[in-house]
């Protein structure tokens, strides 16, 4: 019953009259985009990009790898790089809703990605409108879909990169209503979903501590486990169980972690504040060459969320912050830092660092710098992908 | 009577059904991404490497049948299709087939196609491990029938399976992996046939055409029957009577908007006879581009005439005899090619009875006397002039021609049939 009323207080339908007219409008400007990819003139001719197909075009880069597994699916991994790296959730629901889109797994994947990006909007909505109230919890979606680190194409394509901003806001929101057992069955798809997902269990169970303490109840209270064994037990089985489900079809033992190396990550494990001197002493290393739009991007990223996890930190401390969202973000980011700088704009991205805007700058100014954060998201597309000289898009 | 107490039936509520169903909801989905992660939903990447598998454990069958291939293409003719492959990339059995499934794209069907395909999807990163762990990389198409849920690989680098050669004078479309057309190539006329003891060298006559990208890399090569010749690829690699309008049978880049004509050239060692149909396959690259279908091409087999590096121009020779102190030959030069030909004076070598050689004093090539150019077709007779020898010392005259390691030798004097030494 509790889990009823905890859903009663839920302003979805606020949140949802607020975010619905923006999400079409973004789907919209997603489809123009694809279909641009397919009529500019040798837009064609690059790698991923089709003539015939603007929902093709949108699955660029990752959104590729986990479509792969949606046609494929998991196999054994002894001669090729392994899928396994990649989590199920995203790529079978894709495949399960092709049917509906006539088999095309790639109309399938930008619904599925828009559908989920709706719904994790939804979720920040109500998640900072329970933390923030309703003025700021506007202000998420736009910064949001682009944000100041540069990386909209994430929303744009069809990556699977939504269905996690959905688990993991519904997760807390969910969380701080104290419904546990619905917070349960939402990290359970979460934990499905991303190879990291399951670092959210350590806030999960931080937050559970700190709510104890505060309430005064003792460490062996029995609400305390129940809700602990729900919030992070039950996630951290399903997570256990599929590495084991996987391992066993990819013939790799620890196939998520161990396979990751095949994809350059976990080569040379670093403490990740040790990116910064590490990227300082490769662009004196290369001089003027690392100076591409890529490495310029990734240096841009990696300050700004250096800076805005710094930010957090001092937050927390004044309270104006949970604890836990700032251990939420710190706790996802690290195992990217850690492991390469690569694509960390997008493991940012599914944090708190997004919305360092803000805290940052007064509403008044938002009408003003909304504009120049769509166009610095379409200037990474246009100067990285769409260039001939990057390798990827940051 | 006894009354029994009376309990009321618990039900629930709409909340607790919702969660109920969002229960059942996450339950089926664990259920589903367990019992259908390791499945595929479509066939294509089974079929692809059970395909580079059968390649590897040289089971030509079970290649064969999961190969595209038109009825024009026997099982023989495409098993040996890939014998005469492997051995033009010199490959071994038995090798290590590797497919990247990560690297999985979907193609534009081309329109030529689209009566007959519906889909085409390409594996671009396959490799053959050799026993010496060489990589030999290949790109594996694999395309589904129309009206048909089979996966069936497209080997466009071994034959032209589904789709017909272009006939001489039709110009073959070339489309890059993008589905872009990049551009055409067309065969002009027939091929250019040249014969010797152990080897045929042809040249076929063709036009290539660029469109609105430069290429980075094109290739081709020509079968007879099945069997792969060497692509010439560059011009000191044909005689050079044949070398006006070269062009390499592999090259870099191409610049856009262009249209080229010309001769490509192939050598087949170890044949002295083309019994066969020739089929030319020609592949190119835009920017970007890592790789393209193959396009195929009929040729028409033309004249046969015999291979000579450097052909006889010497078409009579006789000794005239002693203006002391020069023994005297009138030489008949013809430059039989229709290139302009550079004939030397010391390329008359004099072997005398006693086997030793002697070079000419001079001739009397004008304006200098030791060389001289002539125009295709031009004839002009000369004296060749020996000096010190008298009419009994010399057995044989040889004309002689070498380049590095190639030599043409004749023998001039006395009169011999008009062939090349070995």
């Amino acid at each position: 019953m509790a889990e009823g009323k905890a859903a009663s207080t839920l302003r979805v339908g606020t949140a949802l009259r607020f975010v619905l007219p923006r999400w079409i409008a973004f789907c919209a400007l997603c489809i123009v985009t694809g279909i641009s990819m397919q009529v500019l003139p040798g837009m064609a001719e690059r790698a991923q990009l089709y003539i015939d197909s603007w929902s093709h075009n949108l699955v660029f880069g990752d959104a590729m790898g986990s479509l792969t597994i949606t046609e494929l699916g998991y196999s054994d991994s002894d001669r090729e790089v392994s899928p396994a790296v990649r989590f199920p959730l995203y790529p079978l629901m894709v495949r399960w809703a092709a049917p509906l889109f006539g088999g095309d797994t790639s109309l399938s994947a930008f619904w599925v990605s828009k559908i989920a990006l709706l719904a994790g909007l939804v979720g920040l909505w109500v998640l900072v409108e329970h933390l923030h109230g309703a003025q700021h919890a506007n202000r998420t979606t736009p910064y949001m879909l682009f944000p100041f680190l540069g990386t909209a194409y994430t929303w744009i394509y069809s990556y699977p990169e939504a269905a996690y901003l959905a688990l993991w806001t519904w997760g807390f929101v969910l969380l701080f209503k104290k419904a546990y057992y619905g917070c349960a069955l939402v990290t359970i798809l979460a934990v499905w979903s991303r190879p990291h997902a399951v670092l959210i269990l350590i806030p999960y169970a931080l937050y559970l501590l700190i709510e104890t303490y505060r309430e005064r109840r003792p460490l062996g209270d029995s609400a305390l486990w129940r809700a602990g064994l729900l919030t992070c037990g039950l996630p951290l089985i399903a997570f256990a169980a599929w590495v084991l489900h996987v391992s066993q079809i990819s013939a790799l033992p620890f196939a998520p972690i161990t396979a990751q190396t095949e994809y350059g990550r976990a080569e040379q494990v670093v403490l990740p504040w040790m990116q910064i001197p590490r990227r300082l002493e490769y662009m004196q290393t290369y001089g003027v060459f690392a100076f591409n739009w890529t490495v310029l991007f990734e240096n841009y990223q990696l300050i700004s969320i250096m800076v805005s996890l710094i930010l957090f930190g001092l937050f927390a401390l004044w309270r104006r912050v949970p604890l836990v969202i700032v251990a939420f973000s710190i706790l996802t980011i690290i195992p990217g830092l850690s492991t390469g700088i690569f694509a960390i704009g997008r493991y940012a991205l599914l944090t708190w660092v997004p919305l360092a805007a803000l805290y940052i700058v007064p509403p008044k100014y938002d009408a003003v710098l909304l504009p120049l954060l769509i166009g610095m998201n379409y200037l990474v597309l246009f100067v990285t992908e769409f260039s001939d000289a990057a390798e990827y898009v940051p | 009577m006894h009354e029994t107490p009376t309990h009321p039936i618990p039900s629930l509520n709409v909340r607790q059904w919702g969660w109920i169903a969002i229960t059942l909801i996450v339950a089926l989905i664990g259920i589903g991404l367990f019992a259908t992660a390791g499945t595929a939903f479509s066939e294509d990447g089974q079929i692809a490497r059970r395909w580079i598998d059968a390649w590897c454990a040289g089971d030509w069958e079970t290649m064969y049948d999961l190969s595209l291939v038109g009825d024009s293409l026997t099982r023989e003719a495409f098993i040996g299709r890939v014998e005469a492959y492997m051995r033009d990339a010199g490959l071994e059995l038995p090798c290590v087939g590797v497919l990247d499934l990560n690297l999985l794209r979907a193609i534009p069907v081309p329109l030529e196609l689209a009566d007959r395909v519906d889909s085409i999807r390409i594996f671009e990163t396959a490799q053959l491990i050799q026993p010496d762990q060489r990589r030999y990389p290949l790109t594996v198409w694999a395309y589904r029938r129309t009206g048909s849920s089979e996966w069936r690989i497209y080997p466009d680098f071994l034959a032209p399976t589904i789709e017909q050669p272009s006939e001489p004078g039709a110009a073959a479309e070339l489309i890059d992996s993008s589905g872009v057309l990049i551009g055409f190539v067309t065969v002009l006329d027939a091929a250019q046939v040249y014969t010797a003891a152990d080897q045929v060298v042809i040249g076929v006559p063709l036009r290539i055409q660029t469109l609105m990208r430069p290429w980075e890399f094109y290739g081709s090569a020509l079968l007879i029957g099945s069997e792969r010749g060497f692509p010439v690829e560059n011009v000191n690699q044909v005689p050079p009577a044949l070398r006006r309008d070269f062009i390499g049978a592999r090259g870099d880049y191409v610049a856009q908007n262009l249209h080229l004509n010309g001769m490509t050239w192939y050598r087949f060692e170890g044949r002295s006879t083309v019994d066969q149909p020739l089929t030319l396959t020609f592949w190119a690259h835009s920017v970007r581009t890592e790789t393209s279908l193959s396009a195929y091409l009929n040729v028409a087999t033309g004249a046969v005439a015999p291979l000579a590096w450097y052909p006889n121009p010497v078409t009579a020779m006789e000794q005239v005899g002693v203006r002391d102190p020069d023994l005297i030959f009138l030489a008949s030069l013809t430059n039989p090619t229709d290139t302009t030909a550079v004939f030397q004076c010391a390329s008359f070598v004099a072997v005398l009875q006693d086997g030793r050689w002697d070079a000419p004093e001079y001739c009397t090539f004008s304006p200098e006397p030791f060389r001289a150019a002539f125009a295709p077709g031009e004839s002009a007779r000369i004296e060749v002039r020996y000096n010190g020898l008298q009419p009994g010392d010399v057995a044989q005259i040889l004309y002689r021609v070498s380049d590095e390691a190639r030599l043409s030798s004749y023998i001039v004097w006395p009169a011999q049939s008009d062939s090349e030494l070995p």
